[in-house]
């Protein structure tokens, strides 16, 4: 038995313009929410310093570590409550963070452009401008390193947990490299111990090549 | 209709939309690219004891070499820090209307690394500084000599001093010791 072959009556053409005028909404409609989608991924992250952070090179004292124009190892951290560089006494009504580091250039002599330090609320404190510091402002020769000691003046309650951050631009740091080296953690009764220590902490004002 | 024939529009509708989009982070990459386009990199290269023109005046190498025998202002010896030697580069100018004055001078290893004269690490030794303009109480001459000092690392040799001015980036003279 043959079957009949199913028969369609032709579409006319106003359903065909329908159907046409409806894919033709359908794919502008698709790019307004892609659009509006692609608005709201910018939108959901409000801080654009965030976006544009710096790539961290995360390390611990000891750990050798690069941006491109520093060689960096943070060699050990102490505190103290009262601290004398050359001749001069210098009180705090925070807490003194000294920080021995050994540091190289690359490829050319320069400064250390940026060093500083981050509390674990993101407050960044920069090297104290209260005292003459060795590295600060000396100028490093490529492959020749040298030691010596970054201080920081920070609030008691955040010296107990602190990064040193190294780049190599001291205004624009967005998505570059960052070296970041995790001090050890201390407690309250450590920083406590320091403020209290009566003697005074002899901050090391030459550097050296050792 | 095929699907490429029915979304043409929209295809074409995306360029502008990509170039909105991508078109700040291009600015950045192009900028980032560009950055400190007039360092000085292309070499003027000068062999020893040979005179380059150069911005106005004329150059030239003598010596490059160890600085051995330095003192210190009382001319005790002067020891340098571990791990560091001392090299002088002895230049020579022919510089008549002072073109060369604002000039920097510069060491170089194999590797490409750059050291500026007069570091920290020879302070407290008695030298002169370097400088590509005449001693204030110098006699008018033709020519004048000044010396360059600079420290490397232990077991680095120099492969060559560089001179620029920054109105003549990126040129600048490459001075290559003998052999």
């Amino acid at each position: 038995m043959i079957e009949p072959r199913t028969h369609r009556a032709p579409r006319g053409r106003f359903v065909e313009g329908l159907a046409s005028l409806g894919s033709l909404a359908g794919a502008g409609l698709l790019i307004l929410v892609a659009l509006a989608v692609g608005s709201l991924i910018p939108a959901s992250d409000e801080n654009i310093e965030h976006r544009q952070r710096p790539y961290a090179v995360q390390g611990g004292v000891g750990d050798a570590r690069s941006t491109d124009k520093l060689d960096i190892r943070v060699a050990g951290v102490r505190g103290a409550g009262k601290i004398k560089d050359d001749d001069r006494t210098h009180d705090t009504g925070g807490v003194w963070i000294i920080v021995k580091v050994r540091v190289a250039t690359r490829t050319e002599a320069g400064l250390i452009p940026y060093a500083a330090a981050r509390d674990r609320h993101g407050r960044i404190y920069e090297l104290s401008s209260r005292i003459e510091q060795s590295l600060n402002g000396r100028m490093l020769q490529p492959g020749i390193p040298l030691t010596g000691e970054l201080v920081f003046e920070v609030p008691k309650d955040a010296a107990t947990d602190l990064t040193v951050l190294f780049a190599d631009n001291s205004l624009d740091r967005r998505m570059d490299r960052q070296v970041e080296i995790a001090l050890p953690t201390v407690d309250k009764a450590t920083v406590d111990r320091w403020l209290a220590d009566a003697a005074t902490t002899l901050i090391d004002t030459e550097v050296s090549t050792a | 209709m095929s699907w490429w024939r029915r979304n043409w529009w929209g295809l074409l509708a995306l360029l502008p939309v990509l170039a909105l989009a991508l078109g700040q982070d291009a600015k950045e990459v192009r900028d980032r690219a560009r950055e400190n386009p007039t360092d000085p990199t292309v070499p003027i290269v000068t062999p020893l004891a040979s005179w380059v023109g150069y911005g106005g005046g004329e150059v030239r190498m003598l010596v490059l070499k160890e600085a051995t025998g330095l003192t210190g202002y009382g001319g005790e010896p002067f020891a340098l820090p571990g791990g560091v030697r001392a090299w002088r580069a002895t230049l020579e100018f022919r510089d008549p209307d002072e073109k060369l004055g604002g000039c920097q001078v510069f060491l170089l290893d194999g590797a490409g690394r750059r050291f500026e004269p007069d570091p920290a690490e020879l302070r407290g030794a008695k030298k002169s500084y370097g400088s590509c303009s005449p001693a204030f109480d110098a006699a008018p001459a033709p020519t004048f000599r000044n010396d360059f000092f600079f420290v490397m690392p232990s077991g680095t040799r120099p492969a060559a001093v560089g001179l620029s001015l920054a109105t003549q980036h990126p040129n600048y003279v490459r001075l290559v010791p003998a052999g």
